[in-house]
């Protein structure tokens, strides 16, 4: 007998626990004694989606449909991927402090230079000209894009 | 109703509105192909320069804009795959395959004679049928809106591939579980907030359709480079026509899907998505075995069904917002404000007490549809070549548009990592060939099921005895049935042959 899993059994594997969880969740849903005595309360519809989840998932690990290609998926270029994830949520975060010129031209060159622009002239040309014309579009709507904590700390802007 | 569009006509046919027209349809074309900004952002954006204008001028200009978006979401749709609204994800299921065949002119094409249809039949509908129209939605009760939408969730196993129902499914069930995440509006909880703030109001649409559809769809990119060709992009004059035989092949599905986006756009709470969805399924069960087959990897079919759809829907949600004063859809509760804000008050009443504004807008959609039609074909050529933009540089600029998109609407940089947390989640899934649709159908369609089920089962004192009692909420659950069981059916049948 083969017990190793497919992708679709570890998906499915995964609902369950997910669903499992958010049934659990569900009941700490906080309820008043009026609400506990109603037909319908906040945890109802969730009591309903986790026995759906639990049981479509329990179907999906009984009857996988598809068979995964483990070996194609090793061959993604999975280094950029990642490199980009880390990248835009260090955008997110340095959104405040540095504000939206600084963390977007640093982003977009970043980014750039991960999916393999070398020409650090062309990719700061593109990074600069793409903020300033989004930032001046902006600007033109009445869309107010903060210069950022550290640029107001140092008297930058008004 | 002659009076009623000569009325319209006599509004809508002065050089300042047909130009409010042209603005409306050219600006909302613009901000809707940014992915990101879809018709809610730039409606929002457009009404306070409406507030100078009187009523009906300024309907017609955020009619134009409406139209505009969808038509643009549909474009960035297209072209690279990030629908920025959930009306034009259908549209992606095949128009972007298409793009990727080389074939962008023509599937731009088609969704441009799609949607000019499926908006000027919508429009000759809504001003024949409106007052009857209107009965209609008026005598479905809440029992009926939850069995519609559980038959929309449902029928997800037309957008699967085959054999994969049961991933479909559970997508759906993660889509409802996402939308119950923030503040429970009748008892005043919050559920799974986890204490975060920044949860309260639950989780963005927007955030969660730029997180499963763009910025995954990028990520895949990057992760897939080297084992796809770049699309070809560049389109002449010749790739945007089509044949008599492509016509021909395509104008029973663009009658039938405008039809059915018609009537679905006016039930408030239906919209655009569902008649993208419904219709999309409805062609791809009533295709041959070859055509059907077709659908998902570029079938024009597939392609001309959700954007007539959608426009026809878009069009039909404003029976209920102009005579009910209920918005079918988040666009139309931002055009209610708007009418609001202008001290018009809709409901049944509006026929009577502001005709011009009734009429000038049903009007001012063909016109608006005739403009997109003279607009957009000419532009196509140009709008095609954003695919021409080296990959390297077209994925940073995709991903800084979705993140910028969604900052934009609320400012708050949780709202990024979450999106990239999610992103990663849809990446994973759609490396297992789980599909993303359902889970976004699934999280439009939360809160309303919710909201209608709790009425449905407080009218009948906490029976289920709704389900059954109306012939037609009996009807549609039927149909649940239906969709439920005969998938699952073929999928056991499936695995018991294997």
């Amino acid at each position: 007998m083969n017990l190793s899993l497919n992708g679709t059994q570890l998906g499915g594997l995964a609902f369950l626990g997910l669903s499992i969880g958010y049934g659990v969740e569900a009941s700490n849903i906080p309820l008043d004694y009026w609400s506990e005595e109603s037909p319908f309360n906040a945890r109802t519809l969730p009591y309903i989606i986790a026995i759906a989840g639990i049981v479509c998932a329990s179907l999906l690990i009984i009857i996988p449909s598809s068979k995964t290609d483990w070996a194609s998926l090793k061959q993604l270029n999975w280094r950029p991927a990642v490199g980009l994830l880390i990248l835009m949520s260090t955008y997110g975060a340095m959104l405040a402090p540095l504000g939206f010129i600084f963390a977007t031209s640093i982003f977009l060159v970043a980014a750039f230079r991960m999916l393999g622009i070398h020409q650090w002239w062309a990719s700061c040309l593109v990074s600069v000209a793409l903020t300033l014309a989004f930032w001046g579009l902006m600007s033109l709507l009445g869309i107010y894009l903060a210069p950022g904590d550290m640029i107001s700390a140092l008297g930058w802007a008004a | 109703m002659l009076d009623g569009i000569l009325l319209g006509l006599h509004t809508v046919l002065t050089w300042q509105n047909l130009l409010l027209v042209f603005a409306g349809c050219a600006t909302g074309t613009l901000i809707g192909m940014l992915p990101g900004l879809g018709p809610i952002t730039a409606i929002a954006l457009m009404i306070p320069i409406t507030y100078g204008f009187d009523p009906a001028s300024g309907m017609i200009l955020l009619a134009g804009v409406y139209y505009g978006a969808i038509f643009g979401g549909s474009t960035s749709s297209i072209l690279i795959n990030a629908p920025g609204v959930a009306g034009t994800v259908a549209t992606a299921f095949d128009g972007y395959p298409l793009a990727r065949q080389g074939h962008a002119g023509k599937a731009l094409a088609t969704a441009a004679y799609a949607s000019f249809a499926g908006g000027t039949l919508a429009a000759i509908m809504l001003a024949a049928t409106a007052p009857m129209l209107a009965k209609v939605s008026l005598s479905f009760v809440s029992a009926d809106y939850f069995a519609l939408m559980l038959l929309g969730l449902c029928l997800v196993s037309a957008f699967s591939s085959q054999g994969e129902y049961l991933k479909a499914l559970m997508m759906t069930c993660f889509g409802l579980m996402l939308s119950t995440v923030g503040t429970d509006l009748s008892a005043g909880v919050q559920r799974f907030t986890f204490g975060r703030m920044d949860l309260i109001d639950g989780i963005s649409f927007l955030m969660l359709a730029m997180a499963t559809f763009a910025l995954s769809e990028a990520l895949m990119m990057v992760l897939r480079r080297g084992q796809s060709e770049d699309v070809q992009a560049r389109v002449d004059g010749s790739q945007l026509r089509l044949s008599l035989a492509e016509i021909k092949f395509v104008a029973p599905t663009i009658t039938r899907s405008s039809l059915l986006g018609f009537f679905v756009g006016v039930l408030p709470g239906a919209g655009a998505t569902i008649a993208s969805f419904l219709a999309y399924g409805v062609e791809r069960n009533l295709a041959s075995k070859t055509d059907a087959a077709a659908f998902g990897k570029g079938s024009l079919k597939g392609l001309a069904a959700p954007e007539s759809a959608n426009n026809a829907a878009c069009t039909g949600s404003f029976v209920p917002l102009l005579t009910l004063g209920i918005p079918g859809s988040g666009t139309t509760a931002i055009l209610l404000g708007a009418l609001i804000a202008y001290g018009v008050q809709p409901g049944p009443r509006l026929f009577i007490d502001e005709p011009e504004i009734f009429w000038s807008v049903i009007v001012s959609m063909y016109f608006g549809n005739l403009m997109l039609l003279v607009l957009n074909l000419p532009l196509i050529p140009y709008i095609a070549r954003l695919l021409m933009v080296p990959r390297n540089y077209l994925i940073p600029v995709i991903m800084f548009f979705s993140l910028m998109g969604v900052y934009l609407v609320s400012f708050n940089v949780f709202d990024i990592q979450m999106m990239v947390f999610m992103a990663a989640i849809a990446v994973v899934l759609r490396l297992l060939e789980f599909p993303m649709a359902p889970l976004l159908l699934g999280f439009i369609l939360g809160g309303m099921l919710e909201d209608n089920l709790r009425r449905a089962i407080s009218v009948s004192d906490g029976q289920l005895n709704f389900l059954w009692e109306r012939p037609t909420t009996l009807a549609i659950m039927l149909l649940v049935c239906l969709a439920i069981l005969i998938p699952l059916a073929r999928a056991l049948r499936a695995y018991t042959h294997r």
